[in-house]
């Protein structure tokens, strides 16, 4: 017989086992990712590395930062999240699965990285093939590269949203289970950033999904060759890859602004000095609204990452994506306007929770501005290819770590145990947020002078900019560094 | 005021001018934030004129932009080019056709890849970026420009494997 405390205790570890073993695997990614980033900075400086090891260590930096760091920490608090305020255990095969098929997906296409496969995180198809034909690279490299980006899909386009979905919508809540309770599927507007992703990117991912898994059948001799000629032309793979990827990145965003949505309210002095009072925005139907807004606007924008195929792309597809990427502008200064009147109208108590939120909010929309620039034909034509866009992805990736990072900090102690000690959780996210500003004003200055991006070595002079680049490196794994000592310390 | 438009300089300068006033205001709301007490729900008509706000700002200068596209691109019908010129991307070189081009004259740019993703980002003489074509191999790509005289670099700005950085060509203008 147990007691209703270690009931209580085991309901607890059934939502949050699977989410901490997801943080750890992203932990060790992001150290990988962050490591290999440095190494890359540091070459442009030194020279250390020849130009293959480079472009491997480009693309390690590439795949696992992206979905080894990032996406798999923002599938850790997600689920956990959900878990703990729909009062459902976060655990089951498919919880398994995605963890599983995530950590080996990326652990091959790591293994196919030092094998030399070295296409960027981006493929820049139909380069792994051409790669593998003219001898850069090998074929059984290739087969396995290809068969990562198929499991790494499959979590991605699949499987995530699937256990999000079951989550939410399935399953009985238990009572014991919930610790912090959400009020319904959309309402608060937290909870509805989730559902963009559950029902957006399985969709704009399912026909890459399919594609890259016929390559992959293609390569290992099952299906010919001829059977996917009409897939194999890289504009047939591109336009899918395109929508899939953007509408990643968007699905990724608004659910990192669904996460500043569901903190601040709960930081609030009107929420903390009021008992009959519950965590919500300044306006909860405007915050829905922006979700909604954002994310049907983003679903039309994926042609600007093709703007600049003058005849390839149609002229009236152009327009969509210009028209369709400047409505998301729409979408975040609502959440603009919403998240600083809640702060102001309410009181805002400063935590490392609050404080990473609203600094990875502020950069998110920083950036925002870039994104529309490239998002404009016209500039598009002038600074697609450069540093500019490395600057926005860099920075967006950056600020959706950094809003996460204040859900780790507002679920430390259910991760850890412990709350979280002040001074070093707010070094981390300061240095964190310097190092970020820094990189983007840096990089952005560098697209601007027309420096083309993923080029080893540097074919113009940036010898300043690459140091303080390095500077600013340095900064950030200074402030994760910051980040895993305390994790460390705590836990012994 | 037009360089602005037409460079990627400007694009900086102009995303500098707005998101430092943007930063140091919403950090200013947020530090207030946290030394203020708690208020009681707020009125609707703030909502409703930063929505407006939002609306007509985005509305016009996104509307205002499409003017800033070069000229010829998204199409050449119109346009009735009075010279011509071909570039051939390959790993890792360019093949540049441009016989004695005049300048200040629409001169009709036909890019094509031969193997895999490229593209041809033409540098003016003086090393600023005028444009970038984006190339998939089996398309080519039809741009008209009108360039003073000058040499001009070619450089490929989508990764291409180990000669990317080394993927270069020039061609001159009434020179």
């Amino acid at each position: 017989m147990i007691t209703a405390v270690e009931a209580a205790k085991i309901s607890v570890e059934d939502i949050t086992t699977m989410p901490k073993v997801m943080l750890y695997a992203s932990i060790l990614w992001f150290l990988l990712g962050g490591g290999a980033g440095i190494l890359m900075v540091a070459s442009h400086i030194s020279g250390l590395l020849s130009i293959p090891y480079y472009y491997e260590a480009m693309t390690i930096h590439g795949v696992v930062m992206t979905f080894g760091g990032v996406f798999q920490l923002m599938m850790s608090l997600s689920l956990l999240r959900a878990g703990f305020c729909y009062g459902k255990p976060v655990k089951g095969w498919l919880v398994s699965a995605a963890l599983l098929l995530l950590n080996i997906g990326l652990l091959m296409l790591f293994t196919s990285a030092i094998l030399g496969v070295r296409t960027s995180y981006t493929l820049m198809y139909p380069l792994p093939a051409v790669g593998a034909m003219r001898g850069l690279w090998s074929l059984g490299g290739l087969t396995i590269f290809i068969w990562g980006v198929i499991l790494v899909a499959a979590v991605v386009i699949a499987i995530y949203p699937a256990t999000l979905a079951r989550l939410i919508f399935f399953g009985k809540t238990r009572e014991a289970h919930i610790l912090e309770r959400f009020m319904g599927t959309l309402n608060p507007s937290g909870m509805a950033s989730m559902l963009p992703y559950i029902f957006i990117v399985p969709v704009m991912g399912s026909t890459i999904l399919l594609a890259a898994t016929l390559i992959g059948l293609m390569l290992l001799n099952i299906i010919p060759s001829q059977a996917i000629a009409w897939l194999l032309h890289p504009l047939n793979f591109n336009y899918p890859f395109w929508i899939w990827a953007h509408n990643l990145m968007e699905a990724m965003g608004v659910m990192a602004i669904g996460t500043v949505y569901w903190l601040i309210p709960r930081y609030t002095r009107r929420y903390e000095t009021s008992a009959d009072v519950s965590p919500h925005l300044y306006s909860e139907k405007l915050g829905i609204f922006a979700i909604i807004f954002y994310s049907t606007a983003a679903v039309m924008a994926f042609p600007h990452h093709l703007f600049t195929m003058p005849t390839s792309q149609p002229l009236g597809l152009s327009y969509t994506g210009q028209i369709a990427s400047w409505l998301t502008g729409f979408g975040a200064a609502f959440s603009v306007f919403n998240i600083a009147a809640t702060s102001y109208r309410y009181g805002l108590r400063l935590t490392p929770a609050t404080l990473a939120a609203t600094l990875g909010f502020t950069i998110y929309i920083a950036d925002g501005f870039l994104a529309m620039q490239l998002g404009t034909i016209g500039w598009a034509y002038r600074l697609h290819g450069t540093y500019y866009v490395t600057a926005h992805l860099m920075t967006i990736l950056l600020a959706v770590t950094l809003m996460w990072i204040g859900a780790l900090y507002h679920s430390h102690s259910l991760i850890t145990g412990r709350n979280p000690s002040n001074k070093p959780a707010y070094i981390h996210i300061i240095l964190t947020a310097i190092a970020a500003l820094g990189i983007f004003y840096t990089m952005s200055f560098m697209g601007a002078e027309g420096m083309p991006r993923r080029a080893y070595p540097l074919p113009l002079e940036a010898g300043g900019p690459i140091a303080i680049l390095l500077v600013f490196g340095v900064l950030l794994a200074i402030g994760q560094a910051v980040f895993i000592g305390g994790l460390l310390r705590r836990r012994r | 005021m037009t360089n602005m438009w037409w460079s990627g300089q400007g694009a900086l300068i102009l995303m500098i001018y707005l998101t430092t006033p943007f930063i140091a205001a919403f950090l200013l709301i947020i530090t207030l934030s946290i030394r203020r007490r708690a208020g009681q729900g707020g009125g609707h008509i703030l909502e409703v004129l930063w929505i407006l706000l939002v609306g007509v700002v985005w509305t016009v200068i996104n509307l205002v932009s499409i003017g800033w596209i070069p000229a010829g691109v998204g199409g050449v019908e119109g346009i009735q080019p009075q010279q011509s010129m071909t570039i051939e991307a390959s790993m890792w070189f360019f093949k540049v056709d441009a016989p004695h081009l005049s300048p200040y004259t629409a001169t009709e740019i036909t890019a094509w890849s031969t193997d895999t993703m490229h593209s041809v980002a033409i540098y003016d003489p003086d090393g600023r970026l005028i444009t970038t074509i984006m190339l998939m191999p089996g398309m080519k790509e039809r741009l008209i420009l009108n360039l003073p005289p000058g040499e001009y670099i070619i450089r490929c700005l989508e990764y291409c494997g180990d000669g990317h950085a080394y993927m270069t060509a020039s061609f001159k203008v009434g020179l």
